[in-house]
């Protein structure tokens, strides 16, 4: 990568990752885990979420960090859902707000949350982090 | 003549309204095949190469991975973007809970506007909206 440039866009990566640079330990993965609960609806095993946490160290914060964004542009009472997603590609981990049925523009809503966080902080995420909404009853 | 990727995208907004669920996560699959294969080949253009590693993972998440990571800020959009529907796919493929029906359309509307913010990046002229 190092050299090279666009052909058609003269914008080099913001950075050259490498995979992350430590590992957590599996007991603060979990602990994590028990924090992020707070916040979010677990649907997958703590075990898998903190296999993803230990594996990227960047997520947790991102997690934690987007709790706000998340409030201010869904709505305080929306429920944050956090499921792991498990492939040959390794897990990614995938958050979905819950909204109302009736709820107006949602592809809207969250084009602003990624809009206003969401890109300005993905590069942190190792691909391995994904925000989308579901309709449902919303509560 | 090369196949050409969009017939999977048009599969798949065949497949939208049929009933058997087996279709429905077909449909999530194909939509995601179409907007990997076609951003693959545009991406290298702009200087992605495949064979350097971004990070754990395979060559899905090295793709998006490259993407998100970029200066310019729609290549960092068409990569969550596609991220996004690699997620959705993994769902329609691995997990028995959920029914796959809504995700079906939202699929649909997210690579189409993959493919018009590609169509941009690439400066060539926006896919034809769906029959």
């Amino acid at each position: 990568m190092a050299g090279r440039r666009s052909l058609t866009l003269d914008v080099p990566p913001r950075s050259i990752p490498g995979q992350s640079q430590h590992r957590l330990s599996s007991r603060h993965a979990h602990e994590q885990v028990r924090q992020l609960h707070r916040n979010y609806k677990l649907l997958s095993e703590g075990d898998i979420i903190a296999e993803a946490l230990q594996q990227f160290p960047t997520l947790y914060a991102l997690l934690a960090e987007a709790v706000e964004p998340l409030r201010l542009t869904f709505g305080n009472d929306k429920l944050r859902q956090l499921e792991a997603l498990e492939s040959d590609e390794g897990i990614i981990l995938r958050v979905t707000v819950q909204l109302a049925a009736d709820t107006k523009s949602p592809a809207e809503l969250m084009r602003s949350f990624k809009r206003n966080w969401w890109l300005k902080n993905c590069s942190r995420s190792e691909a391995s982090l994904v925000f989308d909404y579901e309709m449902g009853d919303g509560l | 003549m090369a196949f050409d990727w969009r017939e999977f995208l048009l599969l798949a907004h065949e497949l939208r309204h049929e009933r058997e669920e087996s279709k429905q996560r077909t449909a999530i699959g194909r939509a995601y095949y179409y907007v990997y294969n076609v951003a693959l080949t545009e991406i290298q253009r702009l200087g992605y190469d495949p064979r350097t590693r971004m990070g754990a993972g395979g060559v899905h998440k090295n793709l998006w991975g490259w993407c998100v990571q970029h200066s310019n800020d729609d290549i960092v959009a068409l990569g969550d973007s596609g991220n996004t529907l690699h997620a959705l796919r993994i769902r329609a493929d691995y997990k028995l809970q959920q029914s796959p029906a809504q995700d079906v359309q939202k699929q649909l509307d997210e690579a189409r506007d993959f493919e018009l913010l590609l169509a941009q990046i690439i400066k060539r002229p926006a896919p034809p909206p769906f029959p």
